[in-house]
């Protein structure tokens, strides 16, 4: 679901696990035309609109540093939102970390990726029945949590790179300058 | 510090979009002031030109920690067109040509007063054409016809209830009088951040908050000067005794061996006036940015009768 109201997108700092003070890479992108608004109040709202910044230690974005980004939406289709309403305010409960992502993102699985990148941050590609070809990230923290997952030429490094499969096939697989693990 | 909730409608045209802010007073709660964001909406879009719509809005609770913010949605909200239905009745002006008219830029100029004489000038922007062509010059907007006017009439009545405000520097309380820095320090550990060294007794700035530095000199303009506004963050007894030294966010770089007359040091706080007055001060075109490979400002003629 659409969080907020932006005109062009960005990555920034934000706190997001609830009695943790580290912080993490926030990924703003544009959200389908058809995804509905967020019904219920967040912390992390963008800083863009706020007249001051936000209290340090504090949950939501750090600072007003960001980087720009083209905001490519990587099939989310914005009209459900993950985990508990108190969990936007207050953030994630440091004990959700450790439970494997949901493997159904806005009820649709079966995504493809062919050739997708992503560099400089937490990547995710969470699905069923993914199918990645060439994929290729880069840089920060990554993880493919799959059940069926088909991986050709995957290429991750420079982060902590995780496959995490029942029955994981991988096919000329690169990992490196990180932690990698590959659990099937 | 109380600002209230922060209100932000978001607007978009043929030409593109703006925002415009104000504080609610008067909600106490997001969900209320979803409930006002959305009768004043109507009556906001309701003096707007064709095509414009108002996407949606933002509510935010300015005193909660951290910020909470929840969007409303205002599209379909039944107000096709704004007030241009009349434009053409009232004018006389040719309709098919209003509707290549520039929208976004044609705004109006309103002084919004506070009961402490306070007063902040507000763009209120996507106004018809014919209120620009009609009165160029002029705040009498009387000559255009009751139509719209009576719809700007609900507008200002709105806006100057005392629900709505705007967001200001607070100057009165002992809190935010300035104290003069002693010295300036560089903090330990290899950080370098900046820190102001300030005698006790005065006001007492939690880490978190933003100060302003005045009139801090430099022994030579090529060295950077703390003036300005900065965050604290963090603070500790200094090593003279009775003094605290402010280390201030974002000043790694400044070294204090160039400052030679030290200023000082006030806080930073706001907070929201009511609007009781509103006031059309003049209508024109609002000139914002530069689209890619234009000139600035108004980039399209008015429509011709």
């Amino acid at each position: 679901m659409a969080v907020d109201f932006l005109r062009s997108c960005h990555t920034q700092t934000a706190r997001m696990v609830q009695d943790n003070a580290d912080v993490a890479v926030l990924r703003w992108f544009f959200s389908p035309l058809a995804a509905k608004l967020l019904p219920i109040p967040t912390s992390f709202g963008s800083l863009v609109w706020e007249s001051d910044d936000r209290v340090i230690g504090a949950i939501g974005q750090v600072d007003r540093f960001i980087i720009w980004d083209k905001g490519l939406n990587r099939g989310y289709c914005g009209q459900t939102f993950q985990g508990q309403p108190a969990w936007f305010v207050e953030g994630i409960p440091a004990a959700q970390l450790l439970l494997p992502p949901p493997t159904i993102v806005c009820g649709a699985p079966g995504f493809t990726a062919i050739g997708g990148a992503e560099a400089n941050g937490v990547a995710h590609f969470m699905d069923s029945s993914m199918t990645a070809v060439g994929g290729i990230e880069a840089n920060g923290s990554a993880a493919f949590h799959d059940n069926s997952l088909d991986a050709l030429g995957g290429v991750e490094g420079n982060g902590s790179a995780s496959f995490m499969a029942p029955d994981f096939n991988a096919v000329g697989g690169v990992e490196a300058d990180g932690l990698g693990h590959v659990d099937t | 510090m109380a600002l209230f909730i922060k209100t932000t409608f978001f607007f978009n045209s043929a030409q593109g979009g703006w925002s415009e802010s104000w504080h609610n007073l008067t909600a106490g709660s997001l969900t209320q002031a979803e409930v006002d964001a959305r009768a004043a909406g109507i009556k906001r879009l309701a003096i707007c030109g064709l095509g414009t719509t108002l996407a949606g809005a933002r509510v935010s609770d300015q005193d909660q920690v951290p910020k909470r913010s929840k969007l409303v949605d205002l599209l379909g909200m039944g107000i096709a067109g704004g007030g241009i239905v009349a434009d053409a009745a009232i004018t006389g002006y040719s309709s098919t040509l209003e509707r290549s008219a520039d929208q976004l830029q044609n705004a109006l100029l309103v002084r919004g007063m506070s009961a402490a004489g306070q007063r902040k000038h507000v763009w209120v922007a996507g106004i018809p054409d014919f209120i620009i062509r009609t009165n160029p010059i002029g705040p009498d907007v009387s000559g255009v016809g009751g139509t719209w006017l009576g719809k700007y009439g609900i507008w200002r009545a709105e806006f100057q209830s005392g629900k709505w405000g705007f967001r200001v520097r607070r100057r009165i309380g002992a809190d935010v009088q300035p104290q003069n820095v002693v010295d300036w320090v560089l903090q330990a550990g290899g950080i370098s951040r900046l820190g102001a060294v300030v005698n006790n007794g005065g006001p007492v700035y939690a880490p978190g908050t933003m100060v302003q530095v005045r009139n801090v000199k430099v022994v030579n303009a090529a060295f950077r000067s703390p003036n300005g506004q900065w965050t604290v963050h963090s603070s500790q007894a200094g090593a003279a005794p009775a003094t605290t030294v402010y280390y201030l966010r974002g000043t790694e770089g400044i070294d204090p061996l160039n400052i030679f007359a030290p200023g000082n040091i006030r806080l930073v706080d706001h907070e929201a006036l009511a609007v009781t007055d509103l006031q059309i001060i003049r209508q024109a075109s609002h000139k914002r940015g530069r689209p890619f490979g234009l000139f600035r400002g108004r980039v399209s003629q008015p429509a011709r009768a």
